[in-house]
């Protein structure tokens, strides 16, 4: 009798576990049903939207965008001459990008999707004794068809620059890693980073033609890492 | 108790070899020296930074041909692009061309590239 009253609870505890996992593994083919009801396949990335008071994030963060894409399975293209034909219509400038309605493209560019990116930081903050690179951005991607959100994602990536964590001994001390600090600021590259937040932004997307699981990874959790971290 | 060990050892490991297996299968595309080199022209912009990222452009064409893989979306057409405004337009066309053939998606945007050439002949 005992014994078959344990099995009852764990049979009843263990349902729970079942339900919960079920509740919060959503997949991809729910969370963007309607970038796999169009299936785009050319990606027009327009020139970055740059909210950050780096004025060259802009042209460096763009030269990050294209490989990641790429490999994710989507006809991208080419952001150098895309950018440079947008900054010859005077379409280049935030302000007019935003205005300017997706559909737009479809017709000059032949694009099914345009992605808007957004450089949200890209700096490096100082401390006494260490300092911090971080590059955050967001990506949304709207089709050039009905002009609706197909998919969007926030990421961000932090570099401890200070390295190792010495014991500060005497302000001598206390010079010589500021000092390094500062050096190794200055050496500091954004543009890997960038790289890496664009390779976090895209992980969720639901892959392109030219990727061997495109139409196949409706199913797929949609993992949500940058939520899970708060 | 030691092969439970062992055993949890083992299913730690594992994943890991999996995970190597499938970083040695043939990439999907050649990217190369791509980024380096446009960032490094962004950076700063001259003849000679210029010519780098061309040698980047066509090392990727060359590359991807070697390992008969595709190359990558919009590297024939922004090479095409640098050919044209140094008016080059005859290799342009060539490698507009191959954007097309590879892509036949890029069509419309490559056939606005290339009506832009007729239009200069004339």
């Amino acid at each position: 009798m005992k014994n078959l009253s344990i099995g009852v609870f764990l049979m009843l505890f263990s349902s729970l576990f079942i339900l919960n996992g079920c509740a919060r593994h959503v997949t991809k083919g729910e969370k963007f049903p309607l970038l796999y009801q169009e299936r785009p396949l050319t990606i027009l990335v327009l020139p970055p939207i740059n909210r950050t008071t780096a004025a060259d994030a802009k042209e460096y963060y763009a030269t990050t965008i294209t490989e990641p894409l790429s490999l994710f399975g989507y006809y991208v293209l080419p952001i150098e001459v895309t950018s440079d034909i947008l900054k010859m219509e005077g379409i280049y400038d935030t302000e007019l990008l935003l205005r300017t309605p997706p559909q737009k493209f479809k017709t000059y560019f032949g694009a099914d999707a345009v992605l808007y990116t957004t450089i949200e930081q890209w700096d490096v903050s100082y401390l006494v004794l260490s300092s911090t690179l971080t590059v955050a951005i967001r990506c949304v991607l709207k089709s050039a068809v009905s002009g609706e959100t197909l998919w969007q994602r926030k990421s961000f990536v932090k570099v401890d620059l200070s390295g190792s964590n010495r014991s500060v001994t005497s302000y001598l001390d206390i010079a010589m890693q500021v000092a390094t600090t500062a050096v190794r600021t200055a050496m500091a590259d954004y543009v890997p980073c960038a790289m890496q937040a664009n390779y976090i932004a895209l992980a969720t997307i639901p892959v392109g033609k030219y990727h061997p699981m495109h139409g196949k990874d409706g199913n797929e959790k949609f993992i949500d890492q940058v939520e899970a971290k708060k | 108790m030691k092969t439970g060990k062992l055993l949890l050892i083992g299913a730690v490991i594992a994943p890991f070899f999996f995970a190597m297996g499938c970083a040695e299968k043939p990439k999907m595309y050649y990217w190369e020296n791509y980024s380096k080199s446009l960032y490094d022209y962004k950076k700063n912009p001259s003849d000679k930074t210029l010519l780098e990222h061309k040698q980047a452009l066509l090392k990727v064409i060359e590359v991807s041909q070697q390992h008969q893989t595709r190359v990558p979306p919009g590297v024939c057409c922004e090479y095409a692009y640098i050919l044209m405004k140094e008016g080059n337009n005859k290799e342009a066309m060539k490698y507009l061309t191959m954007e097309e053939q590879a892509y036949p998606e890029s069509r419309p945007f490559v056939a606005r590239l290339k009506n832009k050439i007729e239009v200069q002949k004339k």
